[in-house]
This record gives structure tokens, sequence and C-alpha cells, in this order.
């Protein structure tokens, strides 16, 4: 993140999700906090802490405000992912069902493969675009379409046992 | 005769204003009980501290026979929020259940008055069984003075409505009529008819949260325009959503230092979309690109999701959004989503916030449930509001705007100022396949090889027509823009347009809009 709060971008336009690996204490009040992205590389950044303020080289931040930021960012992230396909997708116990006739255009999990919420399990095309659908939830793949089959309104795109 | 001393009659004040700060303890706990907070309580966390101003605050009912409380059941007055002036009303669940009275209603209707006066936003917290029965009529004439007045507020000042516990017949229009609603999961409901009649009525069994609960309206029905977890978050949106708003009408745009340079290129959007037209893209990603960090604000994130409304800043200025999600139903624009679009639009006019509309739409939403429900009336509601609106209108064209529903998405003819297209744009009037088909059709018959045919014929087409350059020689796209280039060029754009005034206005009592 920059220091107002946009995620850093990498040269193939993927957003990095960093998390934290460590936290020295170097002063009193001032820390060494050690990032670590997802692909593994580590950098670190000093930070201040003054009563409720907490600066750093981006920028200074009211510690509430920073709580309540990631606190709703999180949930928004959440419904996001979830809510992105809901137009398309019925999930119901485990069983996705399209609420449209599609075209199933390619397939990414095997029957018994284990998946994770959020892991793309199919791509399906309708009106004229391709559709990513999610797992709802992890657990393993039961059933799925096949690669090039048409599912009409209400079919059965895949199964998951949660 | 016995003189009361001035200090008894102070001393009395004092022990009237201790009773009144909690009025009765053992309703007050089954309040907390049921997750809610007292009205005094929310009040002290909604507004700075210490800010509050009580109105009307020992105002009692007249009709009511019997004890009646102080104050009504609701608790109203002035307050700041971030230091900016605010009228707030606040109903009391402990008291009488929060119903709705003469003393109650003329209490809110008096404050929204106020506000309109004073010309600052009035925010109401919602929470009540709704107008007293024991009141009879009179309840009712009180709930129709707070919607009479709402209704003549609307435009003159924002009006927030936070829901925090139910709302139910006739007093949940105040709300809908208002601006804003924000519900709180769990703790906000809204009905016009109760479970009870229903079941009588219809037979149907459907629980509080099936015929109004948070979800209910933030997804199926479109009565909410945030759906918060909490009391406490639901007061962060209510600051964070006035943040953008002027007090009134006529007051000048809150512009903040957000610290975005208005000139920065982003590299970042030239990559966006993808090559293949097939590929879909998040168009919040080009969203949180183009404006200042961390400033946009969806409204009704929920329904309507084809198309994406909020609220924004561009170097400090807040502006209103518009933009086609292509990640749903391919971006076409559906009843929900055309409704939404066009409230937005016209809430945006009515307090002068400029509109910046993205557009990657490929037609509206084709279906039995869509013509039969009237997307013709609902899809014409969105033409007025763009047509109708009077702020700044800056136009970027994406990808796809086909047909009407480019001409709807803020195009040339509905007043756009100044129209960007990037150089992914496809502007026309429908895509290849269903194009030649119609243009090529005798052509077509008479080939010997019609797959042949029709794939020159495709590719001839998307070359010439599937681009920004036609609408260009037109003069209806003004430039075609490099992605990375935008947002310099809409702050550029935006700030020469910003004091504008529309001169081209016949004078009439009002429109007809269709509804």
């Amino acid at each position: 993140m920059d220091g107002r709060g946009r995620q850093q971008r990498g040269e193939d336009n993927s957003s990095h999700n960093v998390r934290i690996v460590e936290v020295q204490h170097e002063d009193a009040g001032v820390y060494t906090v050690v990032f670590e992205a997802e692909d593994g590389s580590r950098s670190s950044v000093r930070v201040r802490v003054e009563g409720d303020i907490i600066s750093t080289p981006f920028g200074s931040y009211h510690v509430s405000e920073l709580l309540s930021a990631s606190k709703s960012a999180k949930r928004r992230r959440e419904r996001r992912k979830g809510s992105s396909i809901s137009w398309l997708v019925d999930f119901e116990s485990g069983v996705a069902k399209t609420k449209l006739s599609v075209k199933v255009v390619e397939v990414y999990k095997k029957p018994g493969e284990r998946v994770e919420e959020g892991d793309t399990v199919l791509v399906v095309e309708t009106m004229k675009m391709l559709n990513e659908v999610p797992s709802p939830c992890s657990g393993v793949l039961v059933e799925v379409a096949k690669s090039g089959a048409g599912v009409p309104q209400g079919g059965i795109l895949f199964r998951v046992e949660c | 005769m016995p003189v009361r001393s001035v200090k008894e009659r102070i001393k009395e004040l004092e022990e009237l204003r201790e009773q009144l700060r909690v009025l009765d303890p053992e309703k007050a706990k089954a309040q907390h009980a049921k997750g809610k907070l007292l009205a005094r309580e929310r009040l002290e966390r909604l507004l700075d501290p210490g800010s509050f101003q009580e109105i009307a605050s020992l105002a009692k009912s007249r009709l009511f026979q019997g004890r009646a409380p102080p104050g009504d059941g609701v608790i109203a007055g002035f307050g700041k929020i971030n230091g900016r002036p605010v009228y707030v009303f606040a109903q009391d669940f402990t008291v009488m259940g929060g119903s709705i009275g003469e003393a109650h209603g003329e209490k809110i209707a008096r404050t929204i008055e106020l506000a309109m006066k004073s010309g600052v936003p009035v925010i109401g917290l919602w929470d009540s069984g709704g107008a007293r029965i024991q009141e009879g009529v009179g309840a009712l004439h009180a709930v129709g003075r707070i919607l009479s007045t709402v209704v003549h507020a609307s435009g003159v000042i924002p009006q927030i409505a936070v829901m925090l516990g139910p709302s139910a017949g006739g007093s949940a229009y105040a709300p809908a009529l208002m601006d804003f609603t924000i519900m709180v999961e769990k703790i906000s409901y809204m009905f016009i008819t109760g479970p009870n009649v229903v079941k009588e009525v219809t037979g149907e069994e459907a629980t509080f949260e099936d015929l109004g609960g948070a979800r209910v309206h933030a997804s199926i029905s479109g009565v909410a325009h945030f759906r918060t977890e909490t009391e406490d978050e639901a007061f962060d949106l209510v600051r964070r959503l006035l943040s953008y708003l002027p007090d009134n009408f006529e007051a000048p745009l809150p512009v903040e230092d957000t610290g975005d340079p208005p000139e920065r290129v982003e590299p970042a959007l030239d990559a966006i979309i993808p090559d293949d037209p097939t590929k879909p893209y998040d168009m919040r990603e080009i969203l949180g690109l183009v404006f200042d960090g961390d400033t946009f604000l969806e409204v009704q994130p929920e329904w309507g999701q084809s198309i994406i409304t909020g609220f924004a800043r561009l170097a400090g200025i807040p502006v209103c959004v518009v933009a086609s999600q292509p990640l749903v139903a391919s971006g076409a624009i559906d009843i929900n989503a055309s409704i939404k679009a066009a409230r937005f639009v016209r809430f945006c006019d009515s307090f002068n916030l400029p509109i910046i509309t993205f557009v990657d739409v490929p037609g509206y939403m084709p279906g039995l449930d869509q013509e039969q429900g009237g997307i013709i009336r609902h899809g014409a509601k969105m033409i007025y509001a763009y047509t109708e609106a009077s702020v700044p209108k800056i136009t970027v064209i994406v990808r796809k705007a086909y047909g009407g529903a480019y001409i709807s998405m803020g195009s040339r003819s509905m007043g756009a100022d100044v129209v960007f297209a990037w150089p992914t744009a496809e502007i026309a009037v429908m895509g290849a396949k269903a194009a030649i088909q119609i243009i090529y059709r005798r052509q077509l018959a008479k080939a010997e090889n019609r797959e042949e045919l029709e794939k020159k014929l495709i590719e001839e087409y998307e070359k010439e027509m599937l681009n920004p350059y036609r609408a260009a020689e037109l003069g209806l796209v003004d430039e075609v823009i490099k992605p990375s280039e935008t947002r310099a060029k809409l702050y550029n754009a935006l700030t020469v347009l910003l004091s504008k005034r529309d001169y081209c206005r016949p004078r009439k009592k009002h429109g007809n809009i269709p509804l």
C-alpha cells in the first residue's frame, strides 16, 4: 500500500498482498516492521507510535482509523468475492446452479480435487463474455460440468462438499 | 405562601435533567440486550463530543391519556459532525416503543424544517414501532407531517436515514423519501405490512428478515443504499458520506486536500483492458487508479450491480461516478441498474456534484422478465435524469458502447460536456456479428461459402466500426486518449466546467419523468 491506501501494483498489474512477518522494537515508540509479499520478497519500514498516532514515511494515521478501515476493507473484499457472480450463479448448500443458459468454456478443477473458497472452478460464456465461477466454500469438488457443454437455465455447474 | 428560592429552582432543573437521561432503566436494559444502543448513546457516538443541543426536550403528547413521557419518544436537536453543523433526531424505542404520536411527529417535522431554514443536512436515526395506536388519527397525521416535510426538504439539504430498529407502516416511507438509507444487519427492519397481516391476507409465512431485513433491502428491493454490520460502522459511514456533500443546494462543494496530484499519469491503466474482448475486468480497478486514493464510496453496491454508482474525489473535488461493471451481466443495463443510476444522477444534480461516467456497456439486459418488468419505463428514467442534469458531465468511453445503452450512459446527446474515449472503445450501433447479419443479409444468403464470408465481413466491420474514431469524426468524442492520461484529462475538463451554468432551459413547472 502506498501512503494513500492504494495497493502497489507489480509490472504485470497484479496487486500485491503483503503480510507482516516481524515487528522489531528499536527504541521507545519506534519499531521496524518487516513485510513479506506474495512472491516471498521482504521489505521493512520504520514506524513511530506516539499515543494514538502511527507515523510512517508514507504518512501519519490514527490507530482507530486504521483498525476500522482495515475491518471494513476486509468485509468489502469478502462481499465482493461472493457477490460478483451472484447475478449468474445460485449457490445453495454447495451446489452451483446457473441462472441463464451458458456454455462451459474451461474447467480448472477435477472431481475429487480439493477447492478453497474463492478458487475459480470453471469459466462459462454468456452474453458474449467469459465469466469465472468461484467455489463458494472450501471443500471437495464432487461433480463438475464438462468443458464445451451447454448448461441450460437452472442446470448444475458443479457441486462442492464443504 | 412559601417562595421557592432561585437555588431551589435550579436544583429542580438539575434533578429533572438527571431523570431525562435514562427514562426507563428496565427498557434500557432490554434495548441493550437486543444489541441496540440507546437513543442518547447513538447521538453521542454520531456527533462531535459535547456538540449536541436538544430542542423540544420536554414536549409531551396532548392526546395521550395517562402519564405522557417528556420528549414523547424522540430526541432531536442540532450538533456538529467533524465540525460541520447538522440537525439530527433519534427515536427512542424505550419510550412507548418509539411510537409516533402528535408531539413526536411534530418534533421531527420541526427538526427537518429548521434544517431547511439553516441550510444544513439532517440525519434521522429511526427506531420505532410505527404510529401510536392510542392517539388514533392524530398519530397518522403526525406521520404524514413528517413525510411532507421530508418531501419539502428534498433537494434543499441532504437527508440521511439510519435505520437502527424497526420501521413499519407509513413511517417506513420517510426514510425512503430521504436521500440515503443506511441499514444495520440484524437491527434494521423496514416493511409496510408486518408478518402477521401478510400471513392473514396472502397466506405467506415470512419472517421480519425476509420481509424487510438489511440484506433484502440492500440487494433485492433497492430501498437501502448501504448495509453495515454494526451501529458504530453506520455512524462512521454517515460521517464519511457527509464529507462528499455540500451543506445545501447553494453551498460550495467540500473540497479536501487529499495530497494526490491531479496530473498523475497511471501506466497501470494501460494494462487493465484485456486484449480478448470476451474477457471481463473489474471496473473498480480503473476507478481506484483514476480517482484520489481510497476516496471511492460505492452507493448501493449490492443492487443493480451492472452499473457502479458512488462518490469519489478528483484532486480533492468531490464528484459523482457512474460506471459500467463488465463483471456483472457483461455490463448490460437492467431495470435495477437503470433506476439506481437515475436516482443517483438526480441526487448529484440536486447538490451540484459533477458527474463522471465510465462506459463499457453492450446493451440492455434481454429477457421476458426485463421487458414485462418495464425496462422501457425504467431505462427511460436514466435518460431523463442524465438529460435533465445541469451539472458538469464528463464521459469516458472505455470499451463497448453499443446502441441505446451508449446513448443513455452519458453520451453527447444526453448533454455530456466533454467526452473522452480510450483506444479500446467500440462505439457502434451493435456488435459485429449481429450487424453483418442485418447489413449483408442478401449477400450472405447468396454466398457459396457463408461461413467464410461471415468471417471476412465480421473482421472488416470490427476494423471499420468497433473503434472510437467513427464517433470522433462526428464530433461525439472530443479526444481519444491513452488510458494512462485519463486522470489529468478529467481534472482539466472538470476544473474548467466547475462553474457551469446551463442557459438553454425552457421554463416549465416541472417535467414528467417516467416513474
